[in-house]
């Protein structure tokens, strides 16, 4: 199998005429369908693909080229809706829902020239970090197909990872475009609350939901994320030593470096030390209102989608999968007045991480507490709970809705990735992108699975 | 809803349903009282600087 490039490589090798975007398709399509033992996909979409690169290669040839994206194949997770395709949000209640419009993140894209080139695998309506979907098979993980890709964005990670498409529309209301970019050793990120449009998303829980961009790269994400929300990223400066000499990267030992794997802890230490090294001033902070945002997150998050849900889990409740069932049944029987006193107690959270963000630029600290584990394991290998455990570091980011991307930053004895996570204050995107894309310079953007 | 489960799922919801609940108890103990100022609504909660 050909070996993945970058957007910049392929456009510039597209702009010269050396590949057309229809023979990039078809290569990208015969290389997920020799992988479809990974389950990255729900559906492909050869032929809806290969015309419209037929018909972006007849632009180029007139002249008129769209933008960056111009004939590259990308990919969207299966909540996003495609118009004139299924969107089943992994789900058999939604297996035949045909929309009729794209979703805005998505038609933003198409705008600039990107192909569809199918939707990605996801946890059964993304209600899930094991992406191990009952429905379509659990998405599995190029660097061991014995564990698990992580989810809800599992499928599209797991496409990055190996080789397909060079990019995708991810959605996170809980970690799920962080968690499986974690696993799957791939970028992800997550911004600021409403910063890219959810309508024409299917929603878990409104007011936690995220679109986001995943990508192999950073440079990449950056492609994505400035075509998705219309914001330029800061570019970062060429030949200079001390890139990061303005920055200030607070880590907060309590919470975020508790009960980690050795070598999870140890990788993203160093990447600090590469940031440090880079002219970044390190410090420590310590918010104590995060303990409570887990419990605010998950009332809401129970509460909204069982509210989504309702009439089908009242009427088709055997056409939902197990773990997925269990979660909107205990959703019904939240009180409201206990999902009001999260929603209370959640502007505590976000006014505290407001305040600490005055005084920082970056928080940085682990995606995940471990690596990947097995599929079917019910515990990480640091010892938590699966759910609980792969949510935790990346949950207090949509609670407060401020942006956080992960990035790997290295690998355990086992060959798995490990995941780095950078979040800001709000509304700060090209500020992460700018940091994370000049440790990637510096660090190298690792390896490939042997896939 | 727990009497209409067959007994695996039920207790399985219950199982899931105490553990929150505890958490929520413990959440709520702790709080702070409400101010009268709370936004209490979800559209309250969209990000501006």
């Amino acid at each position: 199998l050909s070996a993945p490039s970058s957007i910049r490589e392929v456009s510039s090798r597209l702009a010269r005429f050396e590949l057309s975007s229809e023979e990039l398709v078809r290569d990208q399509l015969d290389r997920a369908e020799k992988l479809s033992d990974l389950n990255a996909f729900i559906s492909l979409l050869p032929d809806e693909a290969i015309a419209e690169a037929r018909r972006l290669d007849a632009m180029r040839r007139r002249g008129e080229v769209l933008g960056p994206l111009h004939g590259i194949p990308l990919t969207a997770k299966d909540l996003v809706w495609s118009k004139d395709h299924r969107t089943t949000s992994g789900s058999k209640i939604d297996a035949d829902f045909v929309p009729d419009r794209d979703a805005p993140a998505l038609a933003s894209l198409r705008a600039r020239g990107a192909v569809l080139l199918g939707k990605t695998n996801l946890h059964e309506f993304a209600y899930g970090v094991s992406n191990v979907n009952p429905h379509y098979g659990a998405a599995r993980n190029p660097w061991d197909r014995t564990r698990i890709s992580g989810g809800s964005s599992g499928g599209s990670a797991v496409a990055l990872a190996s080789g397909i498409g060079y990019g995708s529309i991810g959605t996170d209301t809980g970690g799920s475009i962080r968690i499986p970019s974690s696993l799957c050793g791939v970028v992800g990120l997550k911004p600021t609350y409403g910063r890219i449009s959810r309508e024409g998303v299917t929603p878990l829980s409104w007011s936690l939901d995220h679109v986001g961009p995943m990508a192999r790269t950073v440079a990449d994400l950056v492609v994505l994320y400035e075509a998705m929300s219309g914001e330029a990223a800061e570019p970062a400066p060429l030949d200079d030593r001390s890139p990061l000499r303005d920055i200030q990267v607070a880590l907060h030992p309590r919470y975020f470096f508790e009960n980690l794997s050795p070598e999870v802890e140890g990788a993203v230490r160093s990447a600090v030390t590469v940031l440090s090294d880079l002219g970044a001033s390190i410090m420590e902070i310590d918010v104590p209102e995060v303990e409570i945002q887990g419990t605010c997150r998950n009332t809401i998050a129970f509460a909204e989608a069982s509210c989504y849900h309702e009439k089908n889990i009242r009427t088709r409740p055997q056409e939902y999968g197990e773990d997925t069932r269990d979660l909107l049944r205990l959703g019904l029987l939240i009180p409201a007045t206990d999902y009001l006193t999260a929603l209370r107690l959640r502007r505590s959270v976000i006014r505290a991480f407001g305040n600490a963000f005055r005084t920082i630029d970056v928080l940085a600290a682990p995606s995940t507490p471990a690596t990947a584990p097995a599929i079917g394991a019910p515990v990480l290998e640091n010892g938590e709970e699966l759910r609980s455990g792969l949510l935790r570091l990346a949950s207090a980011f949509n609670t407060t809705g401020f942006p956080a991307l992960s990035l790997p930053c290295g690998f355990d004895a086992k060959g798995l990735p490990i995941g780095l996570q950078l979040a800001s204050a709000p509304r700060k995107e090209a500020l992460l992108l700018r940091v994370a894309g000049i440790l990637e310079s510096r660090s190298g953007s690792g390896r490939s699975p042997a896939v | 809803m727990l009497e209409e489960l067959p007994p695996p799922e039920a207790d399985r919801l219950k199982k899931r349903f105490d553990a929150w609940r505890q958490a929520m108890d413990r959440l709520k103990s702790d709080a702070p009282p409400a101010a009268e100022d709370e936004p209490l609504f979800a559209s309250d909660l969209e990000i501006s600087t």
